[in-house]
């Protein structure tokens, strides 16, 4: 009995202990354990996995509507709109809602009906219309990409007034190019994305295209908007505008100068042109010729190029890609002698030669046992430096390049920056071609000298042809001076801190010199411009030994300190044309009526001497009323011809009137008491005369003339090479007719 | 009757009587006071959090954003008040209403499963309520409640006979299979590895020998990796979806994984600081069972980490404060029917948690305190009453 309580509070005590010990255990795994195991499990997916999941959250939680940004502006210098981004609309069918349409009773439209009418609203052929209708699985097929607002104005009258379900029209932003063609190979275009794809667009597309803005609104798992408003918008930014160095008017110009060059020469290559502010680099005009219209960038424009495509000698692509091409730097071309400039400057600067070196020419040198020949076979003779370089004289050129020596040569190649891309501001520039420098020989030095047997750019080539005239500094060029925000806060701006100076102010003023020189008396002669002290130098260059040549020409004014320089080449021009085939006579003559119209419209004053003087314009005086006596004595003090027709006593009428503006030495017709006769006169025919004869033709015909290009009138080989209005029109009496002398007897 | 016999008699009935009083008197201490606010505490921010999870919910289908927390709030306060009768009771009277109770919960769990019942309700695929009118409820969480009371009162006098298995394992293995047997025919897999994961912990407290604990958990272990390594490969079809979508819901987004992947988007893009309390964007009608069972998801998103380590504190508190009352209770029915309560409170949590942040596959198993469902949360209020009431007897230190 005693035995009993006992055991069982052993018993007892023993199931107690075993229970508040695994109690207690299971208090630590409950209690403790498995809320650190939470815990774990939390700290990964709200710490370490919190940026994952919360876009997982944002991305389902949140509709984003898209809201467009609208591309930059281009601008010219002078504020004109080179490129401009305006709204357009994409319409778009609905063929599966068009199909249920058709097919409901109430539907008061007809498939021919709207066919017909949307093929005349958006000028669209009717059956790529019915065709695309006939896609009927499909809701969306656009039938019109970027319509203008005035026709996509139309088209929705349209669909409203019918109550047409299926036809749409989404806003999308198009790119209009005011000047069609003019500068379209620095501009360049953007594709159906708005993306750019060639040119500044395409350079400068982080800037131009603006950021899209977004309208982010919540909504529930549902699809519709959240209870409470939950709405952020992130602005489009529109695009920053680019302002350009190019000077539309300089462009204008150039190009029309290349462009008649190159057809009238029939370039099979086509021709490019720069003009640089010689002082800072900036490229005032680019142009590359054949061109194309920005606003149909993929037609082709240049018949050669039609032709080519046509006669299934080329593909569409590629004829396309040729004309896209920006010849001035996509391509590279042996320079000839406008290289002779830098050859010039080096050895000046070098002293290897000076202003009293002369030269005589044998009509050919022997380099390490090649016989390179002059271009005057029978040689120039004794030459000052001047008359070399006058000359263009190959001997003299290749002597002073092989006492500058191979390394020294080599180094202010490298200097004038032709080694590596310009640095322009634009995509595709390609670098020069030049031989390894351990493998360049005395021989190659020789032809290096004149501009053969490497390739340079155009652009590489005018800027450091810029360097040797406006005393040693090497720019690079550039086309954007700015880019701005709408409001005309300017994000960049361009520094024109020359790259390094190459030759000394002294060095460089001789060049100058040595290249007037060129142009008043030597091969640069067809330069010239009425007014104006230009410098300059021809091209004329073999590709390869196809006999095939390319001619340049590069010139700047003013003379003495340049502000402008311009380097023209034409790429193959034909050998049948009648026109010796060199630089100083196909391309001389349209430099000089390029130079002739962008001298006066830059500002630039000119300085006539005094023969020049009165060729200049000048005001007619009034002098109806006078006696016949007075006025010709009123013409003659300003400088000008008569023509007296009738015999009265006083002057009845006068041509041209008074207070025109005509060229000086021109004949002013005096009617006395003869009637002025009424009608047009007829523009003869003037090219190949001479100054003399011409002038004679223009005044017999009731015109004036005006003479451009070389005043070297003593010379016998001065010929007109081109007149500003064709023969046949019929033009007032009094007009003035421009006609560009040119010397026909230039050889490079 | 002798007159001894009638003496014996007396003295027996007085000895009951001083007995009686004495559990009076011993019922009279006052509650556990942590427990108590804890418990408070938890219900309060339930019911915030309920409303804020369901409101939009509630707004969109009923035009009523407060719908769930007026009805919630009405078992809350109904629940609240047993809480507070049931601690008045004297614990031991639920000896007496443990074989009642179990037999209640077989009768109804046998309910709900005979086919074509008007009154058993199915949904979502599971026949697990019996309903009449507006009102329904879990026979299981009958069961819960019965198992608990019949376990602590079974296993209390058995002693040494816990270490049998005749007598200290058999029964509650049979009580436990037929459970499980009744409750996987609606089919109601959470709540069965709730009651049997229970009634195993109490058995395992009250003493069946250690080499059977120890060959249990690992059996379970094992068992559970080989049907998920079993259920991976293909071999078991049943689960197979679950553990593939535990796995990583995002295989199938839109579908299987939708439920597993809205969890984790909120909880993830809750981050250390949450969105924001009554900000949650996930419960506008992507989390499904915001209001149920993904509720913890919801308050991860609003409160952040921090919110979320608070609430989980607050329950860890409580069940280490019930466990505590456990250690300290009068006598071993005491201490076994707080450990069964209590570590149901705490099997629940961690598996809702669990669930949710995908660290267990998921499951239906909703939250203490938190969770839509009244009947639930009055018998969470009760079970918590139970523990008060057990409090109230634990003895006084003694002085010295």
């Amino acid at each position: 009995m005693s035995n009993q309580p006992k055991r069982k509070s052993e018993e007892v005590r023993r199931a107690n202990r075993t229970i508040q010990t695994r109690t207690f255990v299971l208090m630590l795994v409950l209690g403790v354990g498995a809320f650190l195991l939470l815990f774990c499990k939390l700290y990964q997916l709200q710490i370490l996995r919190h940026e994952e999941l919360q876009e997982l959250a944002v991305d389902q939680q949140t509709r984003s509507t898209e809201v467009t940004a609208s591309r930059g502006t281009i601008y010219d210098r002078n504020g004109n709109i080179l490129a401009i981004s305006a709204t357009a609309e994409t319409v778009f069918l609905s063929p599966k809602e068009l199909n249920e349409e058709l097919g409901k009773a109430e539907t008061k439209w007809t498939k021919e009906g709207l066919v017909e009418n949307l093929s005349k609203i958006l000028g669209i052929s009717a059956k790529s219309i019915e065709e695309k209708m006939t896609r009927t699985d499909s809701q969306y097929e656009v039938i019109k990409l970027r319509a203008d607002e005035d026709v996509a104005n139309k088209v929705r009258n349209y669909i409203n007034k019918n109550e047409i379900r299926g036809v749409y029209l989404v806003t999308d932003a198009k790119r209009y190019y005011p000047y069609s063609t003019l500068a379209c190979h620095i501009i360049g275009f953007v594709g159906n994305d708005n993306v750019g794809l060639y040119g500044l667009e395409a350079r400068y597309e982080d800037d131009l295209e603006g950021k899209t803005g977004l309208v982010v609104t919540a909504k529930n798992g549902a699809g519709s908007d959240m209870l409470y408003e939950y709405e952020k918008y992130y602005d489009a930014e529109n695009g920053d505008d680019l302002v350009l160095t190019l000077d539309s008017t300089v462009q204008y110009y150039l190009e029309k100068g290349i462009e008649e060059m190159a057809d009238k020469f029939d370039a099979d290559n086509g021709a490019t042109g720069v003009v640089l502010n010689a002082k800072t680099g900036a490229v005032l005009a680019m142009a590359s010729y054949p061109n194309y219209d920005l606003n149909d960038f993929s037609t082709l424009q240049d018949a050669k190029l039609k032709n080519a495509v046509a006669a299934k000698k080329a593909s569409l692509g590629d004829m396309q890609l040729r004309q896209w091409r920006n010849k001035a730097l996509n391509d590279t071309y042996e320079p000839g002698s406008t290289f002779k400039i830098l050859t010039l400057s080096a050895a000046l600067e070098e002293g290897v030669i000076d202003m009293n070196t002369t030269f005589d020419c044998g009509g050919s040198i022997t380099v390490m046992g090649s016989t390179i020949d002059c271009s005057a076979t029978q040689g120039h003779g004794h030459q000052s430096l001047k008359e070399t370089a006058a000359n263009s004289c190959n001997p003299a050129f290749i002597t002073y390049g092989l006492r500058l020596g191979n390394e020294k040569f080599y180094e202010y190649m490298k200097n004038f920056g032709l080694m590596d891309v310009s640095g322009v501001d634009l995509d595709g520039e390609a670098t020069g071609i030049f031989m390894e420098p351990d493998k360049f020989s005395q021989l190659d030095l020789a032809c290096y000298a004149f501009g053969q047997n490497f390739n340079v750019t155009p652009i590489a080539l005018v800027a450091a042809q810029a360097a040797c005239v406006n005393g040693g500094y090497l720019h690079a060029p550039y086309v954007v001076e700015r880019v701005q925000d709408g409001e005309g806060n300017v994000i960049y701006q361009h520094d024109d801190t020359p790259v390094r100076q190459v030759i000394s102010e002294e060095t460089s003023a001789k060049v100058r010199e040595c290249l007037e020189y060129v142009v008043s008396d030597g091969t640069g002669k067809n330069g010239q411009v009425a007014g104006y002290r230009i410098g300059g130098k021809t091209g004329t260059a073999d590709k390869g030994q196809t006999g095939d040549i390319v001619v340049s020409f590069l010139c700047f004014a003013p003379a003495d300190d340049p502000q402008v320089i311009m380097l023209i080449t034409m790429d193959t021009p034909s050998r049948t044309t009648g026109t010796y085939p060199s630089g100083g006579n196909m391309v001389a003559p349209t430099s000089s009526q390029v130079m002739s119209e962008i001298l006066p419209y830059l500002g630039i004053e000119p300085t006539y001497s005094a023969d020049e003087l009165l060729g200049a314009d000048t005001t007619v005086p009034n002098v109806v009323g006078m006696s016949v006596k007075e006025a010709v004595a009123r013409l003659k003090a300003k400088g000008f011809e008569h023509k007296t027709v009738g015999d009265g006593s006083k002057v009845t009428a006068q041509t041209p009137g008074g207070s025109a503006i005509i060229p000086g030495k021109s004949t002013v017709i005096l009617y006395a008491g003869v009637d002025k006769p009424e009608g047009l006169c007829t523009v003869p025919q003037l090219v190949g005369k001479t100054p003399a004869d011409a002038n004679a033709a223009v005044t017999d015909a009731g015109l004036l003339i005006r003479f451009s290009g070389t005043t070297d009138s003593e010379s016998g080989s001065v010929r007109v090479l081109s007149q500003s209005e064709k023969e046949g029109n019929k033009r007032p009496a009094g007009t003035v007719i421009t006609v560009q002398l040119g010397d026909t007897s230039v050889s490079d | 009757m002798t007159r001894q016999e009638y003496h014996a008699k007396k003295a027996r009935k007085e000895h009951a009587r001083q007995v009686e009083r004495k559990h009076r008197e011993a019922a009279k201490g006052p509650m556990d006071l942590p427990f108590l606010l804890l418990t408070l505490l938890l219900t309060a921010i339930g019911l915030i959090m309920l409303f804020s999870a369901s409101f939009p919910f509630a707004a969109y289908e009923d035009g009523d954003p407060t719908y769930y927390l007026k009805r919630q709030g009405i078992f809350a306060a109904l629940g609240i008040a047993a809480m507070f009768v049931v601690s008045k009771i004297n614990y031991q009277r639920w000896r007496g209403a443990s074989r009642i109770l179990m037999y209640t919960a077989f009768l109804l769990l046998i309910l709900v499963i005979i086919p074509h019942n008007p009154i058993a309700l199915t949904r979502n695929n599971a026949t697990r309520w019996l309903g009449v009118g507006g009102f329904s409820f879990q026979p299981s969480e009958i069961a819960k409640l019965a198992v608990i009371v019949l376990f602590a009162d079974s296993i209390s006098k058995k002693r040494d006979k816990m270490r049998t298995l005749r007598y200290g394992i058999l029964p509650y293995v049979g009580v436990l299979g037929v459970l499980s047997v009744l409750m996987l025919l609606e089919p109601h897999l959470s709540g069965t590895i709730l009651i049997v994961g229970t009634g195993a912990v109490m058995m395992i407290v009250g003493g069946i020998p250690g080499w059977l604990v120890g060959t249990g958990i690992g059996g379970a272990g094992v068992a559970g990796v080989l049907f998920v390594k079993l259920a991976e490969s293909g071999v078991i079809e049943y689960g197979s979806n679950r553990i593939a979508m535990w796995k990583d819901p995002w295989i199938d987004p839109l579908d299987e994984g939708f439920q597993m992947c809205q969890s984790l988007i909120a909880i993830g893009s809750g981050g250390l600081l949450g969105v924001g309390l009554g900000k949650s964007r996930q419960k506008f009608l992507y989390l499904p069972e915001r209001h149920n069972d993904f509720i913890f998801s919801v308050v991860c998103e609003e409160m952040g980490l921090i919110g979320a380590c608070l609430i989980m504190l607050l329950f860890a508190l409580l069940i280490l404060r019930g466990f505590w009352i456990a250690l300290r209770a009068r006598d071993r029915f005491g201490t076994l029917l707080v450990v069964g309560v209590t570590t149901h409170l705490g099997l629940q949590t961690f598996l809702n948690i669990a669930v949710v942040s995908g660290l267990v596959p998921a499951t239906g198993i909703s939250l203490p305190f938190f969770s839509y469902g009244g009947t639930a949360l009055t018998l969470q209020l009760v079970e918590m009453g139970i523990v008060l009431s057990v409090s109230r007897q634990i003895p006084a230190p003694r002085a010295g």
